[in-house]
């Protein structure tokens, strides 16, 4: 319906009312869950200190370097997460590896949910053999739970940072494009896209502009909740020395670490697993709000 | 029926086929000369040549492929690098413990969630069922490896009154269980009890209550029986991630299950280990998927005359 004089000023005009608006009673019925917006303060609070660490602490002195004198310190004034054993602050090594932890999240969710919805827009969209294709293709590697696929393609390639970034944005791309691929399948044949057809519009742009925005709903909520999942993947690999290598301050190696000493120093294992739940319970927080925002019918 | 299952069968193989095929192409990938790595830095190129050339590395990646293909269906799976044992071998002597954790895991995750869940749905909102959501969020929210880690410091170093690593006694396994359980938990809990609220909202609940049949038996008779195809389906998704997904939980417990031996192949690029491992995962998921779909037909004798109808 919308969008098939496009270029006019004035409908140009009346579309972007109709954006704001309909933005405006997303935020609306998200505001209403306490929770989701609980979900949102968590969220920014923990961008927050990422993106201020460097004021809170250095990473070189207090992060990696190593200060044998004072290893395995319970929390005190001075190290108020204490120290590990190569006597680097806690608090420090947390605050930076949220900065890991964030990104290589949603870095690996934005890469991932492109792929998705490039390949599901194509599936569902040209339909017939190309489909086909996509689709098994996609079951198969549905068949494996994701973390499988990521840790197969980290053997192949090795631990490190860039490495994991790869192996996880791959395993969560059949997840999007299936998600994708299915609104788009039930929004393809309304009449608003017969009637930019009819104008002549490509495909391409049908695609763009007229059939992704209708089919974002699910891909923001399944990424924002996939972010989550990123999280709890890396920090998993991280554990089994399969992810991020030390020094780097990534909360699962911290954890693998700690472990030795949890039976006399049980911080080393109760804080960095804090963190990790914070973050991934804030994502599901907002994911699971935003799901109800986007689609009041879902909500029971 | 018989027709049905074997179809089913029949649809399994090109899935294991074609997830074999990409495990094998990305593994593929892996760096480093695994010639090399088995006989050392000591030995001469030519050596290493030969045994490359023995080993069929030198062929073409699609020839590797087949042949692989042909060897594992006479159970060959190539030996590992490490040990030099058959890569069979070293799964069997593995798998035992696997198992066990994963029964151990999908009975706590049944027995506890399918009651929950029913309880939170017939007493909707009210304080077990508020207990039960946020038990189940927290639950989604965290690392299965750090909710092990932190049972260990409690029950095993704290209260002293499990112990925290080994295999010898079934005592080993409660701590590993519930860990590996924990997400299983919370996914069967939600699904029960969406599944319970759906269906107790149904006409027919409210006639079998004016008949006068009694309340345990409207909720258990006709509402768990009629919710309970969605519950069976995230059960069987949820036991096929445990059959495979003992990497972690192995790893932290130090149960020498194929997780573990899986981690180690990763980290050692024992090739042969890692690529039987998963293959065993993914069959492992569709023989569950396959149990699944039989079930339906047990639980919903609908599904049966529309297997028969598309049948034949």
């Amino acid at each position: 319906m919308m969008n098939v004089y496009e270029g006019t000023k004035e409908t140009g005009r009346r579309k972007t009312v109709k954006r704001k608006s309909q933005l405006a009673s997303i935020w609306t019925r998200y505001k209403k869950s306490q929770l989701a917006m609980a979900g949102l303060f968590l969220l920014i609070l923990l961008i927050v200190i990422a993106i201020v660490a460097p004021l809170l602490a250095n990473y070189e002195q207090d992060a990696i370097k190593q200060n044998m004198p004072i290893r395995l310190q319970s929390p005190s004034r001075e190290h108020i997460f204490g120290t590990d054993h190569y006597g680097r602050d806690v608090f420090a090594r947390i605050i930076f590896g949220a900065r890991i932890s964030l990104s290589v999240g949603l870095a690996s969710v934005f890469i991932s949910s492109i792929l998705g919805v490039l390949i599901g827009s194509i599936a569902g969209y040209y339909g017939g053999k190309i489909d086909n294709l996509l689709m098994r293709l996609m079951d198969v590697l549905l068949a494996l739970p994701s973390i499988f696929l990521a840790i197969t393609i980290v053997a192949a390639l090795g631990p490190g940072l860039i490495n994991l970034l790869i192996a996880i944005s791959i395993s969560y791309v059949p997840r999007f494009s299936r998600i994708v691929r299915s609104s788009i399948l039930s929004i393809k044949n309304q009449e608003f896209i017969e009637a930019a057809r009819s104008c002549g519009t490509r495909d391409r742009r049908i695609i763009l502009k007229h059939i992704i925005p209708n089919a974002i709903g699910p891909i923001i909520v399944e990424a924002t909740l996939s972010i989550a999942r990123a999280i709890i993947h890396v920090s998993s690999l991280s554990f089994l020395g399969l992810g991020i290598k030390p020094p780097m301050p990534e909360w699962g190696s911290m954890l693998a670490e700690g472990k030795s000493y949890m039976g006399s120093h049980q911080y080393l294992v109760i804080i960095p697993g804090i963190a990790i739940v914070m973050s991934v319970m804030a994502l599901n927080l907002i994911g699971d709000g935003l799901r109800d925002a986007l689609d009041p019918r879902l909500k029971n | 029926m018989g027709k049905y299952i074997g179809k089913r069968i029949l649809m399994m193989i090109p899935i294991i086929l074609g997830i074999s095929f990409i495990i094998f192409g990305i593994l593929e990938l892996t760096p480093g000369d695994p010639a090399r790595n088995i006989l050392g830095d000591s030995a001469t190129n030519e050596s290493v040549e030969a045994l490359r050339e023995e080993m069929g590395l030198n062929d073409p990646f699609l020839v590797k492929y087949f042949n692989y293909v042909k060897n594992a269906l006479r159970g060959d799976f190539g030996t590992s690098y490490k040990s030099g044992l058959p890569v069979l071998e070293e799964l069997k002597g593995r798998l035992p413990h696997s198992l066990k954790l994963a029964l151990g895991s999908i009975l706590i995750v049944t027995f506890l969630s399918i009651p929950v869940g029913i309880i939170s749905a017939v007493k909707q909102y009210s304080f077990l069922d508020t207990v039960s959501l946020i038990g189940a969020f927290l639950l989604t929210s965290m690392p299965s490896f750090w909710f092990g880690i932190m049972m260990i410091l409690f029950f095993a170093l704290q209260l002293k009154i499990l112990p925290a690593t080994g295999v010898t006694t079934w005592k080993h396994f409660v701590l590993p269980s519930i860990a590996m359980a924990g997400l299983g938990i919370a996914v069967v809990v939600r699904m029960t009890r969406s599944s319970m609220l759906e269906v107790i909202r149904q006409d027919y609940i409210r006639t079998a209550r004016a008949k006068g049949a009694s309340e345990s038996g409207v909720i258990i008779k006709h509402g768990l029986k009629n919710a309970l195809l969605p519950i069976i389906t995230v059960l069987g998704v949820e036991f096929g991630s445990m059959l495979g997904g003992g990497m972690i939980i192995e790893s932290v417990f130090a149960i020498p299950g194929i997780g573990s031996m899986t981690v180690d192949a990763i980290r050692t690029s024992n090739t042969p280990l890692v690529i039987a491992s998963i293959t065993f995962s993914a069959i492992a998921i569709s023989i569950i998927n396959l149990i699944v779909d039989i079930l339906y037909v047990y639980i919903d004798p609908r599904l049966k005359s529309n297997i028969k109808r598309a049948g034949s």
